[in-house]
């Protein structure tokens, strides 16, 4: 018969557990895609209600596991000291599960109120004005439209956020086809973009910076690389940033750039893509209104490089397999001005 | 028509009658030989066997899914497997996990255990037993055959529409995944309807309701969720989903007024349950093995019988928060946080149970009981983690997140497949009269124990981190690339566990040490009759005086005489005190099941393809349905001066 | 007994008999306390195990008509009217009398089941044909019902999939209950018949009891309610 548990053994549990919690602090994700590196008042509440549920359950979990040791540590005693088999003592026994339970009760009760509180604070609305903005879910990219009252101030651009660090922030959410959800851990939980359904999320953001989030609900072929980036900035450099946005695409300067506009309008580009000032108004794939100053490609896939940019278009299957956007076989020149006049889009 | 007659004083054993009524069950239950034996056995014991062999053959097939999506994952942008091929696969492994092992092979086992733990003879539906095995291995294979044909489903186990409905999933993928779902609902209902009437109407003599075993209730609380999770999956996917896709209706349709909502809400209503369905079981296997291996009756026992009653039950309160994310009121959703809450408090109290029943006895550390106290040490971290997810805010972050992944593993794992690998140790010499090697067990719970929480510890931070599930890859920059490979490695370990245990299962079936009838010393009634029991498996019915009838019986078994031996048949008894009332004719080895499920099998499996397959399918199924219900008659004449059952009954009878 | 396992010799033995190499135990002699011979073989009702399988079926099937009929109600929401405008209410006249004669089918069938319970089998005979040919009435019913009566194709809109789902699951039942009940004539006008198949036939009857109550308050939901909403 093997022994029970003894008092070493214990010992060497706890320095491996330990010792694992040590090893994975060690090996922490990017810090700009996290839920437990708060940037906002939303996800600060939630990384506090995490952290009290994790040293709570650490707790619950290692007296359970203590009890049960001790437990086959006394049994064990008892039956070196030639005891009662089994010994009969329904009352204590009975006193010991329910004090058990009753602390159980008393924990999850706790537990309890306080997400309720977490949870109708999360739930209100915005204490100020919110900046509004559309996100649209499309199969595999983030069309994004700063809502405006007038005709002049609305602007769509795709998966990049820009918001004013301290202002609440509310996303009005749709999807073109299927559901997605946008998940951006550092600032808020997520929420689903349901196709017939408009849902809202508000967040505020307190430390300037950019910001990752994923698609975080099964969405085909690529629900693996739909990322976007919020990109917090102080108020006078969003105002900033918005008011260059809502500009028509600024005209090519020289012949390259022309001749790039041209590759872009009659070929194959201007059938999905959008560029403000131009004829091209496809809502199909992403705007590319603003693209040269985007910071990735492929939604939030490659950093937005001239090689990358080439690449991307003249073979997105090989970067994102199953993509809706098509190959495009160009000749060297004219995908080099089709490159410089994309650049020069910011 | 009179009742049963206690006899006045108890006859003395009479050897020589013994062995002639032994003699004629003999006779009269001998299974056929051969392949045609082994397609027409109405045995619950052969086909329970071959049932959970086939549960094991889909555990190994959608671990393999697993082992080669933890070999993609092991690296940042790893070029191993692609995203098509990515997510068939880990759509197959939910789908086969969940429909094809963890809920069949609970009942699998129940199938097995039941009729010998309350101490009938079979199941109460012999031929529809048989039935629902043929139709599970029909659906089971269905789906593997999809996937190495490429044509596996890949929106996910749980199949969101639009995604997976005909705009954004074109061909014939989804509609193999809605169909294996209707192999594998038949089934269970199968298996549900067989435990319930065995369980409520088949039990020994005395074996009131205060006296059946934890496991059984186990079971029974099961059997009765099946009945009202199950029908809510096939509404769904085998009728909604599929005719969305096949013939164009439009329930999913936004459009036209259909709602994808509807699909969440109807899959849910049957997925939380369905959790809840596997885990149980476990609980009755960790009861069945601490009672035996502290040498006690399990503390508490009322409380442990109404603690699963109140889980069941409670389980079907807690879908929605499976939907926290989505376009629902907010209003409710503190409802179903609080259910999922205070649904930890029945299973806790369980686990206080068993500490109070450990503390008090002489506890025996075998496999199946360290099994059944790894249960307790794994699963309570994922039931830690559960309660957490019951939070929306929480939730709201870590939804969708590889926290999820590791929530779930750790439960699953914890509360369903060490239980079962106890079973399995505990049950393996009853079932094939030889023992298991200890030794190989403790390697197989070691590496399992290990290897559990080195693939999913390390998943909880990766879901803080940012880490959405059903990702084919992710990007270097996201820092994840440690601790996914540190569970790839994990995963080598679950790996090794398993070939540990398939090894232990090869060895031993055919030369482990021989095992007696109770080599455990364990109090229920299947350790009454021979390891493996005969055909009939008890010669004489027991007679039930307590709970644990083996610990207290004395030198000699209280048995019940009576039963016909020169045809098959059982005891049919009351629901509550199990006072003998009936018997019933047990029908003889029939090809009509595998056929009826041929039949089932050409209907959904046609279903994909066309809606007429319905029209010939139900042509079939009548065709089958004569042959099986063609009445027989008996090889036995009544007994002299009595009719029985299958006499011809005449005009003014 | 107070609940304590008191080690018997046999189980002494086997107790310290774990791990490997134990010895062959047997199982222990038994003595007799009860006899069951005179137990009858041919019961009805909540006596009868054939009929708990039949409650089972009607247990399930009974589910699954209440979550098509939650779902229709739940489409519902989706509409500003029901049936939603451009789409025809169904009409009344065929599915009426349909459950008029659902309803006059019932004392025929408690009659053929109280004939069972009586082992008469002339009385079953005559009470099972009568059924067949009511079953194979509601069928052609239930046809024009899906095809005429609900005025709407299952591929029209969310309101036309919603009728066609609940109208046409429980037109499964009649048609299992028509194939139960023409077996179960057919059987009683050979020489086949055994004396079980009249627990069987009192079963059918229960089963009959079910698709006839089952019906009524779907015949509510779907020919009647779009008349009122």
């Amino acid at each position: 018969m093997r022994r029970g548990p003894t008092l070493r053994r214990r010992i060497a549990a706890g320095a491996a557990a330990l010792a694992v919690l040590a090893l994975l602090a060690a090996c922490r994700g990017a810090s700009d895609q996290s839920a437990l590196e708060a940037a906002g008042p939303q996800a600060g509440r939630v990384e506090r209600l995490w952290w009290f549920s994790f040293w709570t359950a650490t707790a619950v979990y290692v007296l359970t596991v203590a009890a049960l040791a001790w437990a086959a540590w006394r049994a064990r005693r008892r039956e070196r000291e030639g005891g009662a088999q089994p010994l009969e003592d329904d009352r204590g026994m009975t006193r010991g599960v329910v004090a058990g339970v009753a602390a159980t009760l008393a924990v999850l009760v706790v537990f309890f109120f306080y997400d309720l509180a977490v949870g109708s604070a999360l739930s209100g609305p915005p204490t100020r004005a919110p900046l509004t903005i559309e996100v649209t879910g499309h199969q595999w990219w983030w069309e994004v439209t700063y809502a405006d009252t007038s005709p002049h101030g609305r602007f769509t651009t795709a998966n990049e956020i820009h918001v004013p660090v301290g202002q609440p922030v509310l996303l009005r959410l749709a999807s073109r086809d299927v559901i997605h959800s946008i998940w951006v851990p550092n600032l808020a939980g997520k929420k689903d973009l349901t196709p017939g359904y408009t849902q809202t999320i508000w967040f505020q953001a307190d430390t300037p910076g950019v910001y990752r989030g994923q698609c975080a609900e099964f969405c085909g072929h690529q629900h693996a690389k739909m990322g976007l980036l919020v990109i917090a900035e102080p108020p006078a450099q969003f105002a900033a940033w918005a008011k260059h946005s809502q500009q028509p695409a600024p005209e090519p300067g020289d012949s390259v750039t022309r001749r790039g506009q041209e590759v872009f309008l009659t070929g194959s580009c201007a059938l999905c893509h959008a560029i403000e000032g131009t004829r091209a108004q496809s809502r199909a794939g992403p705007s590319l209104t603003g693209i040269g100053s985007r910071r990735t490609l492929g939604a939030g896939t490659l950093p937005n490089t001239r090689g990358n940019l080439a690449g991307w278009i003249v073979d997105p299957q090989r970067i994102k397999p199953g993509t809706h956007m098509p190959p495009n076989a160009l000749a060297p020149a004219d995908l080099d001005a089709l490159l410089t006049y994309l650049e020069s889009l910011k | 028509m009179t009742t049963s007659v206690l006899t006045t004083a108890p006859l003395p054993p009479d050897h020589a009658r013994d062995a002639e009524e032994v003699a004629q069950l003999e006779r009269t239950w001998r299974a056929r030989r051969g392949l045609w034996g082994w397609l027409t056995t109405v045995d619950h014991k052969s086909i329970a066997i071959r049932y959970v062999a086939t549960c094991m053959v889909f555990f190994l097939l959608a671990g393999a899914n697993a082992a080669l999506m933890r070999l993609q994952l092991a690296r940042p942008e790893n070029t191993f497997i692609g995203p098509d091929r990515y997510n068939q696969l880990f759509t197959v492994h939910g789908t086969g996990m969940m429909f094809l092992f963890a809920v069949p092979v609970m009942t699998a086992m129940a199938l097995y255990l039941v009729p010998l733990m309350v101490g009938t003879r079979d199941l109460a539906y012999p031929r529809l037993n048989a039935f629902g095995y043929w139709v599970f291995l029909i659906g089971g294979v269905f789906l593997f055959v999809s996937l190495y044909l490429n044509m596996g489903p890949d929106t996910g186990w749980f199949s969101y529409v639009p995604l997976a409905g005909p705009e954004y999933a074109p061909g014939k993928r989804v509609d193999v995944w809605a169909q294996v779902v209707t192999f594998t609902e038949i089934a269970a209902l199968v298996a549900a309807v067989e435990i319930i009437a065995t369980v409520l109407k088949l039990r020994a003599p005395g074996m009131s309701l205060n006296r059946i075993p934890l496991y059984v209730w186990s079971v029974l609380v099961i059997a009765f969720m099946i009945l009202f999770a199950m029908p809510t999956v096939a509404i769904a996917s085998t009728l909604m989903l599929a005719m969305d896709r096949l013939v164009a209706t439009h329930f999913f349709n936004r459009a036209e007024g259909g709602d994808p909502l509807l699909w969440q809400h109807l899959f849910w209503f049957f997925g939380h349950p369905e959790v809840y369905i596997m885990f149980i079981p476990g609980l009755g296997f960790v009861s069945a093995i601490i009672e035996t291996f502290t040498g006690r009756r399990i503390f508490g026992y009322p409380v442990m019988v109404l603690s699963l009653f109140v889980t069941g039950f409670v389980a079907f309160g807690l879908w929605v928060h499976h939907m926290f994310a989505g376009p629902l009121p907010q209003l409710g959703q503190s409802f179903f946080t609080a259910a999922s809450v205070f649904i930890t408090i029945p299973t806790g109290t369980q686990i206080f149970c068993w500490i109070a029943t450990i503390w008090s006895g002489r506890p025996r550390y075998t496999t199946a009981m360290l099994f059944a106290l790894g249960f307790i040490v794994v699963f309570v971290i994922g039931g830690v983690t559960g309660v957490m997810l019951a939070s929306v805010p929480f939730d709201l972050q870590v939804h969708d997140s590889y926290f999820v992944v590791a929530h779930f593993h750790y439960v699953i794992l914890g509360g369903v497949v060490f239980p079962l690998f106890g079973a399995f140790y505990f049950w393996f010499p009853k079932m094939a009269g030889r023992m298991l090697s200890e030794r190989l067990g403790k390697w197989h719970f070691w590496l399992l124990f290990i290897g559990t929480n080195v693939t999913f510890f390390p998943m909880h931070l990766l879901g803080l981190d940012g880490m959405p599930r059903r990702v084919y890859t992710y990007l270097p920059e996201r820092g994840w690339g440690e601790l996914n490979l540190l569970a790839t490695v994990g995963s080598w370990f679950i790996a090794a566990s398993v070939v540990v245990f398939l090894v232990n299962v090869l060895k031993s079936a055919r030369g482990g040490a021989v095992a007696g009838a109770n080599p455990w010393g364990a109090p229920s009634l299947e350790w009454a009759t021979t390891s493996p029991p005969p055909s009939w498996n008890f010669t004489h019915t027991p007679v039930v005086e307590s709970r644990s009838p083996l610990w207290e019986a004395g030198p000699a078994m209280p048995v019940a005489t009576g039963l016909r031996t020169d045809r098959r048949e059982f005891l049919v008894t009351t629901a509550l005190d199990a006072i003998p009332d009936s018997r019933h004719e047990v029908p003889d080895e029939s090809i009509w099941p595998l056929i009826m499920a041929l039949a089932i099998g050409v209907t959904f499996i046609g279903a994909v393809f066309t809606p007429w397959a319905y029209v010939a399918g139900f042509t079939l199924a009548s065709v089958a349905f004569g042959g099986w219900a063609f009445p027989r008659w008996s090889k036995a004449p009544p007994p002299p001066g009595r009719l029985d059952s299958s006499s011809p009954a005449r005009e003014g009878a | 007994m107070t609940g304590r396992p008191t080690l018997r010799p046999t189980v002494q033995v086997l107790a310290h008999t774990v791990s490997n190499g134990m010895p062959q135990a047997a199982p222990r002699p038994t003595r007799a306390v009860l006899d069951v011979g005179d137990t009858p073989d041919v019961v009805f009702g909540v006596r009868d195990i054939m009929w708990w399988g039949t409650l089972g079926f009607v247990v399930i099937e009974g589910f699954t008509l209440a979550v098509c009929a939650v779902s229709y109600v739940y489409l519902g929401q989706n509409f500003p009217s029901w049936p939603p405008p451009g789409t025809r209410p169904p009409s009344v006249l065929v599915p009426t009398l349909h459950v008029v004669l659902m309803l006059a089918s019932l004392p025929l069938m408690r009659w053929t089941s109280k004939a069972a319970h009586r082992f008469d089998v002339p009385k079953v005979r005559t009470g099972l044909t009568i059924a067949t040919l009511l079953a194979a009435a509601f069928i052609a019913l239930r046809t024009i019902e899906l095809l005429d009566s609900l005025n709407v194709k299952w591929d029209t809109n969310a309101y036309g999939s919603a009728q066609w789902l609940v109208v046409g699951s429980h037109a499964t039942l009649i048609a299992i209950e028509f194939v139960e009940v023409a077996g179960m004539a057919l059987l009683f006008w050979s020489s086949r018949v055994q004396l079980k198949h009249l627990a069987d036939a009192a079963d059918i009857v229960f089963y009959w009891y079910f698709m006839v109550f089952g019906w009524l308050p779907l015949y509510v939901l779907c020919f009647l309610a779009p008349h009122w909403v």
